[in-house]
């Protein structure tokens, strides 16, 4: 066995590896971004009065959960086109199909994080800015959203690390992510050790960074702590909040 | 703490603050309101007691619409709301029902501070967001009314940092921060350990001195008794018995109050 350290440090130094996991990271933070602003409607819809709706949105939760990411993968890329010639543009990137089949997934799953996180918001907090004269669209940007976004954190950041472990399966389309760019380089050169390791400490880096944002962000929603104590640069965003 | 608005004795009661007249409203097949009129004088301290399931909540938030009544009249300092059961909505328009919300301060059994609001900004959402108050002045306007109810220092804590008394006292503040018409208090210590309920209690009583009108549905009769201008026992869905504290207490007219006293007062 013997690992070399200059093919390892090459790669890993490279371009090419940067450029393609900047495209892992691309894919999966649109993904979750759009998956995400179609899941919180479709949330909300759960809790709607018309039984149109609700049948509607669990047969879209069903049926894009039961569904393998790879197969959706596949059927946006290769059988999409066969339906309209639309999809044999140039437009049409793999890119584009990744982004298309990761996000109709990925929104499935989100419902219901976004639901529950919704439910989990106690009703006297929304009866007590009802009773004081807020809009209903005051009331969930201002006491709603800002209370739930708090219980969809945790379990929205492990849907991202699992999304963006998903992005490798964008190699099965020739999108030049993160897997794509690791796999050609061993085919050529069956150094399988030195790629792995760089996809590897790679993926780690990504979701180390991720983690560490995800204590900043959890530390500005812990409403046990007095706000003076409290000083970071996402305070920013937050203070402007209420 | 203590408060003395010199014009609370000498208020006009010529145009009553809340005046309610034969307001009724059910939930599916289940009424309960049955008719009920009252009317709060400015400055008045109204307590509504009775037995549970007597509607005494109910009628606290028909009275600022977190229920909308199926019928009936609801006048707030001269404007008058009329419900009709043939419309939606009793055919009044969300922008007036939002005018008169944002007219009268709500306390809450529970408290219902916002959890992921500072006790500050508890006290200023409303100002800010509904009235349109600059933040520098309801900010400066929630200080003095965090000093009246005793919190001046806890401006920066969170609800859940706070005990429930001074989550109440923190709630009345807000409450206080819109220059409500009156204060509506849903049984607001009933909630509260009792060695807390005694400094919600002296805050609400000060208020009664400094000539703030209040409705206030509880179970401390005893504290009904002391700051009440006048007590409404409501009995299945209709007013009981209403008349000032001494003779509800000493002197009920109706059997059904004679029994409530008598059961409250555990003679």
């Amino acid at each position: 066995m013997s690992f070399n350290l200059d093919v390892f440090w090459a790669a890993l130094t490279s371009w090419v590896f940067f450029e393609a996991a900047l495209i892992s990271v691309a894919l999966a933070v649109l993904s979750h971004a759009s998956a995400i602003a179609i899941s919180m409607p479709l949330a909300l819809g759960l809790d709607s009065r018309s039984k149109v709706v609700r049948i509607a949105i669990r047969l879209y939760v069903g049926v894009f959960r039961a569904i393998p990411t790879l197969l959706w993968l596949l059927f946006f890329w290769n059988a999409l086109p066969q339906f309209s010639p639309v999809f044999r543009e140039a437009w049409y990137t793999p890119f584009i199909a990744a982004w298309v089949a990761l996000t109709v997934n990925e929104a499935a799953y989100q419902v219901e994080i976004n639901r529950a996180a919704l439910s989990s918001v106690d009703k006297g907090q929304t009866s007590a800015a009802t009773a004081f004269g807020f809009t209903p669209l005051q009331v969930f940007r201002l006491v709603t959203l800002p209370q739930a976004a708090r219980v969809a954190l945790p379990p929205s950041v492990n849907e991202f690390i699992t999304l963006l472990k998903a992005t490798s399966l964008a190699s099965v389309i020739s999108l030049q992510e993160l897997m794509t760019v690791t796999n050609q380089a061993v085919a050529t050169s069956f150094q399988f050790q030195e790629y792995y390791a760089v996809a590897a400490l790679y993926y780690l880096l990504i979701v180390g960074l991720l983690t560490l944002l995800q204590s900043r962000v959890e530390r500005r929603f812990d409403w046990t702590v007095e706000r003076r104590a409290r000083r970071g640069w996402l305070g920013r965003f937050t203070e402007q909040r209420q | 703490m203590n408060i003395v608005n010199p014009a609370s004795g000498a208020a006009s009661f010529d145009t009553p603050r809340i005046a309610v007249r034969d307001l009724k409203k059910s939930f599916g097949k289940l009424q309960v309101l049955h008719g009920v009129s009252l009317t709060a004088p400015q400055g008045s301290v109204i307590s509504l007691v009775g037995s549970s399931g007597s509607g005494k909540s109910t009628l606290l938030r028909c009275l600022n619409l977190l229920e909308i009544p199926d019928s009936g009249d609801i006048q707030i300092d001269g404007e008058t709301l009329h419900f009709d059961p043939a419309k939606p909505s009793g055919g009044v328009q969300p922008r007036q029902i939002r005018r008169i919300r944002s007219s009268l301060g709500m306390v809450f059994q529970s408290f219902n501070l916002w959890g992921h609001m500072t006790i500050l900004e508890n006290v200023i959402a409303a100002p800010v967001h509904v009235l349109g108050v600059p933040r520098a002045q309801a900010a400066e306007r929630a200080h003095e009314l965090l000093k009246r109810v005793g919190i001046a220092d806890k401006h920066n804590f969170f609800p859940a940092q706070l005990s429930g008394g001074q989550q109440q006292r923190a709630a009345i503040a807000r409450a206080l921060a819109i220059d409500p018409k009156a204060l509506l208090l849903d049984e607001p210590t009933s909630a509260l350990d009792p060695e807390l309920v005694a400094e919600v209690l002296q805050v609400i009583k000060d208020l009664a001195i400094a000539g703030t009108t209040m409705i206030l549905v509880t179970h401390e009769m005893r504290f009904a008794r002391e700051v009440s201008s006048s007590v409404v026992f409501l009995h299945r869905g209709v007013v009981g018995e209403m008349g000032p504290p001494d003779q509800i207490f000493d002197a009920p007219q109706t059997e059904a109050c004679r029994r409530f006293v008598r059961s409250e007062f555990g003679v």
